[in-house]
């Protein structure tokens, strides 16, 4: 597999969010706006790469039986650098995302990374598919927060997009709206790929 | 004292419930709930570990952290102990009742990285509990957790046998439905206690 | 067992080795963070205090306050303005939807609302966090104590409460009449 291939398998082929159905937990709770989201997706990215990054240069160094106590330390870590940055530097962000930012060293997606790739592989290829894994998940976090705010709020990026008559629908930011509105998309997105299988037959 | 825990507890199972409020325990909540029974397992597992989880990182935190000024490792300690007890957990199950030791499968391991079992923990120091509502918060936020996937569950077998459209099945309709049902816990919000 | 216990202490020391390294990694950042976020959030503090005096507050002293009852105050400062009036702000944590909301109010001599400045919520984005805009919060200038919520067209010393977010409504309301009774008792009965 080529450099590029790893990388564009985490936005599309293997998208954490829409393929693989990971990290369910940040994806419904903080895409209440767009701004949120990116947020998010970035700092998870920070952390995806870098805790591959440790984890294959350890890989041939951490036993078999404590590997998974050996992962989530070593996520931890890079969970808690990451809050101190943003509590220090972007604090706005900081109190958005609350409890959600520590949260991230239990997103599935770090550690099924961690124990599927980056403890199986090079240095270079694991952080490549940090990105790519990465940006998949930010991207579709900013598709579901564009969908939500915009509904919700009538704002992108509080950027004022539906007319002033506009009736914000507010379940679209309350818990209930994020489960139906994941299930529509997921639900879009399935219909996508039955149509791509039908063609290819 | 028993006024507030009450009201703590019914906050936890309905008012903020954490499944379907809190968006803590979702991976299991979608991943375990296709029958009622292997979900009702899987709550007793994670009241199990959420109780304890509670009480433990509650104690380190008053008595290791906070006195050495180290609360910049609540993450990394938090996850330690909760890595632990769900591996001591495991060898447990594995011993005593190996049926539901199968019928858990990847699911038991992956308690470990329920969200709602480090959620409740740092919930804990955030809401700055004393060590008895620490308890009664880590307890009532499982049986939350428990009544949503149960429920949720009950629902998923229904559905089994209606029409759904193609592209709905599996994952689509289920999140549709959960987020029918919390609609319903919305109705909880305005609870005066 | 000897064997089984060389592993096991093998285990646990690479697992320990690996903690130790982390912790260590997070002791040196923290060292760099800790001084920003500390004072990010006395600056948090000291602006809301500005904010709800006016800036003709000459700094203030902490008054000795025990908290009595069941009241959402948990600071006052007592203030002397540039006219030589006293003024007061008090900080104050009333429960909202989901958790305590963080507030600071400005009090003139006559115990009247001058401002409200809300420093920190957890409430529902959207809905309960609308009380940050001035739109809102402004409603509670010139109140005397007793400010009810209404649905409604406010009159008196009333205020309207945030469509769909009545509970984060009524817990800043409940805010400002613990601060206005606690800074009652504090004044010695004012007017």
């Amino acid at each position: 597999m080529n450099k590029t291939s790893i990388f564009l398998n985490g936005i599309f082929d293997e998208n954490p969010t829409f393929m693989q159905l990971l990290g369910m937990c940040p994806t419904l709770a903080v895409t209440t706006s767009v701004v949120n989201g990116i947020g998010m997706g970035l700092s998870t990215t920070a952390v995806l790469v870098g805790s591959n990054l440790a984890i294959s240069m350890l890989r041939k160094f951490i036993p078999e039986k404590i590997r998974i106590a050996s992962y989530v330390v070593i996520i931890a870590g890079f969970v808690t650098i990451i809050d101190m940055l943003l509590r220090a530097y972007i604090p706005s962000l900081s109190k958005s995302l609350g409890i959600f930012i520590p949260l991230i060293v239990v997103n599935c997606i770090i550690l099924a990374r961690a124990e599927s790739f980056a403890s199986k592989n090079k240095v270079t290829n694991s952080m490549l598919d940090g990105f790519g894994m990465g940006f998949g998940f930010t991207g579709a976090l900013i598709i579901f927060s564009a969908i939500r705010e915009l509904i919700g709020n009538g704002t992108i990026l509080n950027f004022h997009i539906m007319g002033e008559h506009y009736q914000p629908a507010l379940l679209a930011i309350l818990p209930p709206g994020a489960f139906i509105i994941l299930g529509l998309l997921v639900g879009v997105i399935n219909l996508i790929k039955m149509n791509r299988g039908k063609n290819n037959a | 004292m028993l006024r507030q825990l009450i009201v703590i507890s019914i906050s936890a199972i309905f008012i903020e419930n954490f499944v379907l409020v809190k968006f803590l325990g979702i991976c299991p909540f979608l991943g375990v709930s296709k029958k009622v029974e292997t979900s009702l397992a899987m709550g007793m597992a994670v009241t199990f570990v959420m109780a304890m989880a509670s009480v433990i990182t509650w104690i380190v935190d008053k008595f290791v952290l906070k006195p050495f000024s180290l609360d910049y490792l609540q993450t990394v300690a938090f996850i330690l102990v909760i890595a632990t007890l769900v591996q001591l957990v495991e060898m447990f199950l594995q011993k005593v009742s190996p049926a539901i030791y199968n019928a858990l499968g990847i699911y038991l391991p992956l308690i470990t990285t329920n969200c709602a079992v480090l959620g409740v923990a740092l919930l804990n120091i955030q809401k700055e509990f004393v060590f008895i509502q620490s308890l009664v918060f880590g307890v009532s936020a499982a049986i939350g957790f428990t009544l949503a996937i149960v429920l949720f569950a009950g629902v998923r077998e229904r559905l089994e046998f209606s029409d759904i459209p193609e592209f709905l099945k599996g994952f689509p309709i289920a999140l549709i439905s959960a987020g029918l049902i919390a609609i319903a816990f919305l109705g909880f919000s305005g609870l005066k206690i | 067992m000897v064997i089984i216990m060389r592993e096991y202490i093998k285990l646990g020391g690479i697992l320990f080795i690996i903690t130790f390294t982390v912790a260590l990694s997070l002791g040196v950042v923290n060292s760099f963070t800790k001084g920003k976020i500390e004072q990010l959030a006395q600056n948090a503090q000291s602006e809301a205090g500005k904010g709800v005096i006016g800036d003709t507050a000459q700094g203030g002293t902490e008054v000795s306050y025990t908290p009595s009852g069941n009241t959402s105050v948990d600071k006052i400062t007592e203030h002397i303005l540039a006219n030589g009036e006293k003024a007061y702000s008090v900080s104050c944590k009333p429960v909202g939807y989901a958790g305590a909301i963080s507030m600071t109010l400005g009090l003139d001599s006559n115990l009247n609302v001058t401002g409200v400045a809300i420093t920190g919520m957890n409430e529902t984005p959207g809905l309960g966090t609308r009380a940050k805009e001035p739109s809102f919060y402004e409603q509670f200038i010139g109140k005397k104590e007793g400010v009810s919520v209404t649905k409604d067209t406010p009159n008196g010393n009333q205020i309207q409460a945030i469509s769909g977010a009545t509970i984060t409504s009524k817990a800043v309301a409940k805010g400002v009449n613990d601060a206005i009774s606690e800074a009652h008792a504090i004044a010695g009965g004012g007017n």
